[in-house]
């Protein structure tokens, strides 16, 4: 019944989505301009913890997957507590099992209700270093873009708390989007103020 | 929802539940929906004239045309000041206009040649710092998006050759799309 309800849907949109140019501001050369140069999303990663920043990535994320017919894949990175080898993957035993599947299941209940039902989600739950992770699940998962929250933390605090963001950037594997939780000063008009 | 034929030739009966409608109305909801969480204006894109920035400039055009934004290009003239005396007497005020021209010249062209008249543009070019420089201009800006790219050294090589894109990361008032010289791509030509 799923697949069902996502084609019957997903056409008629795709088709409202060519015809309808003046609410995105394209004109009658949106023809002309889909000859040249353009962009094709179809997988975007989103790291979440579940934090006040990496929400307003998701919903960045959300407005990107229905603007570009892109699917999401939202991954919650789990660093153990003792780390031993580093052999990658560490299967998840005992209680992590238990802690991942918790965790799995506030994933999926974090994309019901932030995204909307014709944008496919796959929840993702890993165990390990979370910059590790996530580069690596973005080369799985062939992701064209990551879109990240960063806590925009500098100084003192930043070298203590370090940041995720700074280091998935430098490991991706493709394009990355930083989103700060709080723009200073600028012109952004995020999601919390619309 | 269940489509079923009906006994009118060429018709259907659609049987909805009410959460179908409820997930009906959301998708119109995000469709027509005036909510757009991101807007984008301005794209600030900073240029060194290497290919990897070129790479920059042309994810940013078509960002640009989808979103209907301008791009500024930005190029920071970076003269060295403390290089003192011992290559002999300098005009650097003279090297730093020199630079500066010879920037704007390259801007033009380097516009003419990606952008092609497809977007609205400006070129600006500043001298200082990198970092402080393209975080100023995209604050004076008010610039929604910065795309900039990366050589993506790690380890050794990325301690001592430092990233300005790391340090736009960190300091940056917008958000920041960051572009690395061989990846995977989702600009498609």
């Amino acid at each position: 019944m799923k697949p069902t309800l996502k084609t019957r849907l997903a056409e008629p949109l795709r088709s409202t989505r060519g015809v309808s140019p003046p609410a995105r501001g394209r004109g009658a050369d949106a023809v002309r301009q889909s000859a040249a140069t353009r962009i094709q999303i179809r997988k975007i990663l989103v790291p979440t913890d579940f934090s006040r920043a990496s929400l307003r990535a998701l919903r960045c994320a959300v407005d990107f997957a229905n603007r570009f017919d892109a699917s999401l894949c939202l991954v919650h990175v789990v660093e153990p507590a003792s780390f031993v080898t580093h052999v990658g993957n560490v299967p998840p035993a005992g209680s992590d099992r238990e802690t991942t599947n918790k965790l799995h299941h506030k994933l999926v209940m974090l994309a019901r209700k932030e995204v909307g039902p014709l944008t496919p989600v796959s929840p993702l739950v890993c165990i390990g270093k979370p910059f590790h992770e996530i580069a690596r699940i973005a080369r799985t998962v062939d992701a064209d873009l990551i879109l990240i929250a960063t806590h925009g933390r500098g100084g003192l605090k930043r070298a203590f708390l370090g940041s995720t963001a700074e280091r998935v950037v430098r490991h991706a594997p493709c394009p990355v989007l930083v989103v700060r939780e709080k723009e200073l000063d600028s012109g952004w008009h995020g999601p919390s103020s619309a | 929802m269940k489509i079923k034929p009906s006994k009118k030739p060429g018709s259907v009966v659609v049987e909805m539940n009410p959460r179908d409608s409820e997930r009906l109305s959301q998708a119109a909801e995000t469709t027509n929906g005036a909510p757009r969480p991101f807007e984008l204006r301005t794209i600030l894109v900073p240029i060194d004239f290497s290919a990897c920035s070129r790479k920059a400039l042309q994810y940013a055009i078509p960002l640009a045309k989808e979103f209907g934004a301008t791009i500024a290009l930005l190029h920071v003239v970076h003269v060295n000041y403390a290089a003192g005396p011992e290559f002999g007497a300098m005009d650097f005020p003279l090297i730093e206009a020199d630079l500066r021209k010879s920037a704007e010249e390259g801007l033009a062209k380097l516009a003419a040649a990606e952008i092609q008249g497809q977007v609205a543009f400006v070129c600006l070019v500043r001298s200082g710092l990198e970092v402080i420089e393209i975080v100023d201009a995209a604050k004076k800006l008010e610039s929604d998006l910065i795309v900039i790219s990366t050589h993506g050294r790690t380890g050794l090589k990325h301690v001592f050759m430092g990233s300005v894109a790391e340090n736009v990361v960190r300091l940056a008032p917008c958000p920041v799309l960051v572009v690395r010289e061989q990846e995977h791509e989702f600009v498609k030509s």
